[in-house]
């Protein structure tokens, strides 16, 4: 999360920046009673405007609240497709090539894993696993003409980019309409704006709702939606474009591309959501995962763990054992989960639709051991309150088929947007280190990333 | 761009030439609302193409022109309750010697059932398709070619187009025999419509990775695929619909169906075994037998017990017998056990139990075998599944006993959840079975074949 904590920014000036806390990620559907959030969009260089209306409220209305600050505070910058193409990254022009990945990805899935030594970490696994979703090999140039009107249609960035190049690709005359700021207004506002920028690209938009026979204003919403979604995942320090960045290995895209889909996906309904999983599906591979992104949790590697059999029922703790930065304990019943799971996602992954139903695959307290184990109580899950019947009060609610969730699939994919916003808070960490932390954060995400293509590519 | 230019569905529907179609109408929001996101995720994959009722009888497939007549399975079923010598599955294909056709067709021969002309009309509604074949006579058979599709479906020119080059699965909506059984029924054909595409969606969603390379594989051709492959699309369509939909569904359109297609009323209620249930090729006949007796009898206990997680004295006095015995590493016979017995869960059943034992946690075991649906069910769900998916679920309900989150539920409301997770858990379960084993390659081994010849017998006796 990029913006500014109201708390702390009473205080003055802060040193450390400000972590992503679970209330982030509040995805309720909104009630019509709910305020909304006020857009500011300039026009840069849109000769045509017509087909569209920024004016509409149901453009407001559908968002989810975790989407309300974002959207009133990112300005919209719309652009013709040249200076889209001009200050659209270059290393970001490429996606994953599909046919070699999947076929390495089923032959890891054919893999039958022996049960290993519980004290020691599944480094086959692991090795499989990097070797699959860090290489950089698997993006390819080639077929970027192919996916471009699908993917290059809007674009979040966290600074704002070199005016003059957008500036000398500007026309002549450009449209207006209702809601929309003049270009003078743009100027002015990209030289003095320092946070992130989000770019829409309407003719590109255009073009595609035009060939895919959709309302331009829904193919707008949906490019909108997605890249506020990219903008609530971004962190204060963004690591964007950097070395550091998980976005340029595979993992890392199919990770946060699934996930801008997702909360794009989530705003609409009905038919609406048909349309837009219907635009998904002529993206790339990558951007499949949106489906399963609300699914399944990521989960995490335990490291250690030592039983205090000794102690009484309700005192009897475990101790988790985070490398030097701290000990964090939790009740013995929670940790039966982390003994099972931590140690073989990709198992879990597998037998995953079988048994997501059991209520307590996913407790809230197990959410906070890591975190919680190097100090970092900045990630508050709520852990008071009827806990039971609040969840089972979504089964009733949310009676898909293949979900049959505990925890509502919004609950899940929020967890999972937090994890990933702390994940990459903690400078996105790809190394394995020793007997520290990182160990347990790479791996995880990437079995996650593994688990969402492949359910994206087969299902 | 004019409003006429957004019309656009989520799914790619064309009309091969059926003149019925303009009667029907894909922009209604209920139609795409009602989806699930992953059911709405397979229709924007699959293509639809509308045919007429010339057509589909040439795009229908002869060796799946197969039904259960709802009579001659009241027949069987009988015979099934009072004979010592059940009568085969296969029976139900072959019609009783009172009532027989001139000319009976062998249960996996090409022909068509006797009773197939008469459900022909509600069966084939729809198609779903793995690896079509285009006959070019479908195109010559089409009707209003020129007349204007409905909003959101292609014209005549675009599908032919697609009929022959598309490849990957398909689906065929013949909608004169949707709008003719509203009629006959006094529904809205919109309704039945929407019925028939969840149907034939469920099999997309119930297709593996890939489709079989040789169609002898297709379990489908076999009595017993055919029940569960149906009853689950079946189950599928019906739980997307809610309220006064569904009664229509159930009440009104399920009348008219062949006896696989009524069992879906029980499919979210008896659990398939896990597959395979043993070490393959590892049973006698005389195992067989015993196998096939056994799971009979557990389907006829299963469906007896007032409440679906069952009475809890059995384990009770096993309880009593275990913890009073002089020999502790014994496990008692109890009633459960014969049910794991010669299955790759007897050794974890056991080695499980024995655990337990050793650990003392006899209070959380009582409360797990006992006392809380929630573990009743997961120690229940045991034969369910694979013997490491088990263990897993066992031990979520292990780890979280009565004294952490979940409470013991005495609360009715509570006990009402509890039987909804339960069924939806257990039909979950049966359909991820169901698509796993077609991911395998539908081998036929006895292990994998008997126990789901019992589940498809289990559908068929417990849903007429």
């Amino acid at each position: 999360m990029f913006f500014r904590d109201a708390y702390r920014s009473q205080e003055g000036p802060f040193t450390t920046p400000r972590r992503a806390r679970y209330s982030d990620f509040y995805f309720q559907r909104p009630k019509p009673e709910d305020p909304l959030p006020t857009i500011r969009i300039y026009n840069l260089g849109c000769q045509d405007l017509s087909p569209f209306d920024f004016s509409r409220p149901i453009l407001r209305q559908r968002m989810p609240t975790a989407l309300h600050e974002v959207a009133s505070s990112i300005p919209v910058f719309l652009v013709n497709s040249r200076q889209m193409d001009a200050i659209y990254p270059p290393s970001r022009k490429a996606i994953l090539v599909d046919k070699t990945i999947l076929e390495d990805c089923r032959k890891v899935a054919a893999i039958t894993l022996e049960v290993e030594d519980r004290h020691n970490p599944p480094q086959g696994l692991w090795e499989l696993f990097s070797l699959l979703l860090e290489r950089r090999e698997f993006f390819s140039g080639s077929q970027w003409e192919t996916y471009e009107p699908f993917v290059a249609m809007g674009l979040y960035l966290p600074k704002p980019p070199e005016l003059q190049r957008i500036l000398e690709r500007s026309p002549e005359n450009m449209g207006t309409g209702e809601g929309i700021r003049s270009p003078e207004e743009a100027k002015q506002v990209l030289q003095n704006h320092q946070g992130p920028v989000i770019f829409l690209c309407c003719e590109r938009i255009y073009k595609t709702a035009k060939s895919e026979r959709m309302d331009p204003n829904l193919v707008l919403d949906m490019v909108y939606y997605h890249e506020l979604g990219h903008a609530l995942l971004d962190v204060e320090e963004s690591l964007w474009d950097t070395s550091e960045d998980p976005y340029n290995v595979p993992f890392g895209r199919i990770i946060e591309e699934s996930a801008a889909n997702w909360i794009a996906y989530y705003c609409f309904t009905g038919k609406e959501a048909g349309l837009v999983q219907r635009l998904i599906h002529r993206q790339p591979m990558e951007y499949q995962g949106y489906a399963a992104f609300e699914e399944a949790p990521v989960l995490f590697l335990g490291k250690e763990r030592v039983y205090h059999h000794r102690l009484k029922k309700d005192q009897r703790l475990i101790f988790l054992l985070l490398g030097k930065e701290g000990v964090m304990c939790s009740h013995n019943h929670k940790s039966i989960f982390l003994n099972f799971y931590c140690r073989r996602p990709a198992w879990f992954y597998q037998s995953w639709p079988a048994i997501w139903h059991t209520e307590p695959v996913i407790s809230l307290y197990d959410l906070d051991l890591h975190w919680a184990g190097q100090g970092a109580m900045h990630i508050t899950v709520p852990m008071s309150g009827p806990q039971p019947s609040a969840l089972y009060q979504t089964i009733q609610d949310k009676w898909g088929l293949w979900s049959r969730p505990t925890a509502s699939p919004e609950e899940r994919a929020k967890l999972n947007m937090l994890w990933w916003v702390a994940y990459k808070e903690l400078g996105a960490p790809r190394e394995k280190k020793g007997d520290g932390v990182f160990y347990i954060f790479p791996l995880s995400f990437v079995v996650f990333a593994y688990y969402l293509l492949l359910r994206g590519a087969f299902t | 761009m004019d409003s006429k230019s957004y019309e656009a569905l989520p799914a790619t529907i064309y009309n091969l030439g059926s003149c019925a179609a303009r009667y029907l109408d894909f922009t209604r929001e209920e139609l795409w609302a009602r989806m699930s996101t992953p059911l709405r995720h397979k229709a924007v994959q699959v293509p639809v193409f509308l045919v007429n009722e010339a057509q589909m009888d040439i795009l229908y497939p002869p060796e799946r022109r197969k039904v259960i007549d709802p009579e001659n399975a009241k027949d069987w079923r009988e015979k099934r309750r009072n004979s010592d010598d059940p009568p085969k599955l296969q029976d139900l294909d072959t019609p009783s010697p009172n009532n027989e056709g001139p000319n009976p067709s062998s249960p996996k021969g090409k022909g068509p059932s006797p009773s197939w002309s008469r459900y022909e009309r509600f069966v084939a509604m729809g198609l779903y398709v793995c690896n079509p074949e285009a006959p070019s006579e479908v195109l010559e058979k089409a009707e209003c070619k020129n007349g204007s599709p409905p909003t959101g479906v292609l014209g005549f020119s675009e599908a032919e187009k697609a009929y022959k080059h598309h490849t990957g699965p398909r689906i065929y909506l013949c909608c004169e025999r949707i709008v003719s059984v509203a009629k006959e029924k006094g529904i809205d054909p919109n309704l039945v419509l929407d019925k028939v595409y969840y149907h034939e969606l469920g099999h997309a969603l119930l297709k593996g990775v890939r489709c079989f390379e040789r169609p002898e594989d297709d379990p489908y051709l076999e009595t017993w695929g055919r029940i569960i492959e149906e009853s689950a699309a079946e189950w599928i369509s019906y739980v997307h619909f809610r309220g006064r939909e569904r009664l229509l569904f159930r009440k009104v359109l399920m009348k008219d169906k062949p006896a696989e297609y009524r069992s879906c009323v029980v499919f979210h209620r008896i659990p398939l075994f896990p597959l395979p249930m043993a070490e393959p090729n590892g049973w006698d006949e005389n195992t067989q037998q015993g196998i096939r007796s056994g799971l009979r009898k557990f389907y006829e206990r299963w469906m007896d017990q007032k409440f679906p997680w069952g009475k809890p004295g059995a384990w009770k006095s096993f309880y009593e017998v275990w913890m009073t015995q002089k020999l502790p590493w014994v496990i008692p016979s109890t009633p459960m056990l014969p049910l794991v017995k010669g299955t790759l869960l007897e050794d974890w059943v056991r080695g499980k139990l024995f655990y337990m034992r050793e650990r003392q946690e006899w209070k959380k075991c009582k409360d797990l075998l006992i006392m809380d649906l929630g573990r009743w069910v997961g120690f229940l769900s045991l034969p369910l599944w694979d013997a490491w998916v088990a263990q897993r679920a066992f031990f979520l309900f292990f780890g979280h006993s009565s004294w952490g989150a979940v409470k013991v539920a005495t609360n009715p409301k509570t006990l009402t959840r509890h039987k909804a997770l339960f069924t939806s858990f257990l039909a979950s379960l049966n359909l991820s079975a169901w698509r796993a084993y077609k991911e395998l390659g539908a081998p036929r081994e006895p292990e994998y074949v008997i126990p789901l010849e019992e589940f498809a017998a289990a559908l068929i006796y417990f849903s007429l």
